[in-house]
């Protein structure tokens, strides 16, 4: 079989789309966390009853208007059980409390990533109001700080976490 | 009047689905589907591929009525124009895979040409870059056509081989009506956003009719263009584009802008990546996901094969983590589009016929 110009093209270009394939699965860079690894994440991340009286505790706190100490209590959580997204909701609401804006979005960008539930208005664990309140305070603290200066990282973060926070409240399908 | 009608036929049935698609397609949105996605047959099918437990993400399980109406649509269509013709054996293998390539690419955009459409028409700017994708991708797809890539005829076959999927179609909306319990339904979740069973039912079959009338098909409006400078088609797309903005700027959906849009991301190359592979796949296997329900419902096995691959793409995309979220395309997605479009284009030389 004799190949002619197109032939050769398109085989050159399919084995292009082929390396890159490659190249990409081995650096892996910029790429989303899949929906399916997240659930399997936290699916083998079964709290145990000690960390769910720890929970109970920071969010009695929480309540109280005690945030300083709830974080204090919600870190260790944090690092024993990294996948629980009820440690970051309460994260996020207390870093908010205490208008500590870039960290309460990135708590909060985790909770919707490991429980998406919380942006759903028909389901029991549906927190986005509060979110919402939260986000338009983050929007507002990431655009002064990225008015100062247009490369603070910290703004940049929280801008990025805001973006993300927005388009899950936004809804749609995924 | 009756002259009139008579001479301008086509075009009247082109922008009636086309005007039918874009003010349903929002309505839907509006009376309970996700934002966005009134009308998105990737979506749609990740939802029927998770209700059938082909797939775990118990946030993407409902049997969508729509799916059932635009097959019934078309096959009623097809019957009362007496155009219902069971035909097939033109390489189903070939279009079971590509029916999975169509799945993986509207997943890794989030939506396929209908939702594209209907994003950009809610203002969601993001899906210029799924519609700057899809432009070319149609090109290349008719430039591998043109270079001689032949699936084979459809041969006639069988009545009943015509059937199948509208007879499937029918079970699957008795089950969508009975709800049995050895299926998964969502409680949260876009699964868990429905328009009421009536509404998308109907609007499935009228839509369904419509389309399998005029012939309509997102990739087809553009390829015909594209090719041979046919406008008609366009017009019908134009048409869908116009009502859907105007409908949904009516209802206060229309929110333009780049961020904060509901079912997207901002990852813009692999949105182009992800259209183009949809655009090639559609014009190499005949038409858009859209496209393949009708023709599956006018009796074609050829589309049935296509239709059941876009189901097990469904069912794939979910499981292996291919689909794309709000952060953006996963690893294994970008790996999925490369290697798709390096299949496509494989196919394309290993399938001419050659002087």
């Amino acid at each position: 079989m004799k190949l002619d110009r197109f032939d050769i093209i398109c085989i050159s270009a399919a084995a292009i789309f082929a390396v890159c394939a490659v190249f990409v699965g081995i650096t892996g860079k910029g790429a989303a966390p899949a929906r399916a690894s997240i659930a399997k994440e936290t699916g083998a991340d079964k709290p145990d009853a000690a960390f769910t009286a720890n929970l109970m505790n920071a969010k009695v706190m929480l309540e109280a208007g005690q945030s300083k100490e709830a974080i204090a209590a919600l870190k260790p959580l944090e690092v024993s059980n990294p996948s629980v997204a009820e440690t970051y909701a309460l994260l996020g609401q207390a870093y908010a409390k205490l208008m500590d804006y870039p960290a309460a979005m990135k708590s909060y960008r985790l909770a919707l990533m490991y429980e998406p539930d919380f942006c759903d208005a028909k389901s029991d664990m549906f927190i986005g109001k509060r979110i919402k309140a939260a986000l338009k305070e983050g929007q507002a603290d990431a655009k002064s700080r990225l008015s100062g200066i247009a490369t603070d990282a910290t703004g940049l973060a929280e801008l990025e976490d805001a973006r993300y926070i927005e388009r899950m409240l936004a809804g749609g399908c995924e | 009047m009756v002259d009139f009608y008579k001479k301008h036929r086509e075009l009247i049935f082109i922008l009636a689905a086309g005007i039918s698609i874009g003010i349903l397609g929002v309505c839907l949105a509006c009376l309970g589907n996700p934002r966005n996605s009134g009308i998105c047959i990737s979506c749609f099918m990740e939802n029927l591929a998770g209700s059938l437990g082909f797939h775990g993400n118990n946030r993407m399980q409902y049997i969508r009525p729509e799916l059932m109406g635009f097959v019934l649509g078309g096959f009623a269509s097809a019957l009362a124009a007496k155009e219902f013709k069971s035909e097939g054996g033109s390489s189903p293998l070939i279009r079971f895979v590509g029916g999975m390539l169509l799945i993986v690419g509207c997943s890794i955009f989030l939506g396929c040409p209908i939702k594209m459409i209907l994003r950009l028409a809610n203002g969601d700017f993001t899906a210029l870059a799924g519609l700057a994708g899809l432009v070319p991708g149609i090109w290349l797809g008719f430039v591998i056509l043109r270079k001689g890539f032949y699936l084979g005829d459809p041969k006639p076959m069988p009545f009943v081989n015509g059937l199948v999927i509208p007879a499937a179609m029918i079970a699957l909306l008795a089950a969508a009506i009975i709800q049995p319990d050895f299926l998964y339904w969502s409680q949260t979740g876009p699964g868990a956003q429905r328009a009421s069973r009536t509404v998308a039912m109907t609007s499935g079959l009228f839509i369904g009719f419509l389309a399998q009338r005029s012939r309509f098909c997102i990739t087809g409006s553009i390829g015909n263009f594209i090719v041979s400078g046919d406008r008609k088609m366009l017009y019908g797309l134009i048409a869908m584009i116009v009502f859907a903005f105007g409908t949904a700027w009516y209802k206060g959906f229309f929110v333009p802008g780049f961020e904060g849009q509901p079912g997207s991301h901002t990852s813009y190359l692999w949105s182009f990546l992800g259209m183009a592979l949809v655009g090639v796949t559609s014009i190499m296997i005949g038409g858009c996901p859209f496209r393949q329900l009708i023709l599956s419902g006018q009796g074609s096995a050829d589309a049935g094969a296509v239709v059941l691959g876009m189901l097990a793409g469904g069912a794939v995309v979910q499981a292996w983590g291919i689909t794309s979220n709000n952060m953006g395309p996963t690893l294994i997605g970008q790996v999925a589009t490369l290697l798709g479009l390096a299949f496509v284009l494989a196919l394309g030389i290993t399938m001419r016929v050659r002087d």
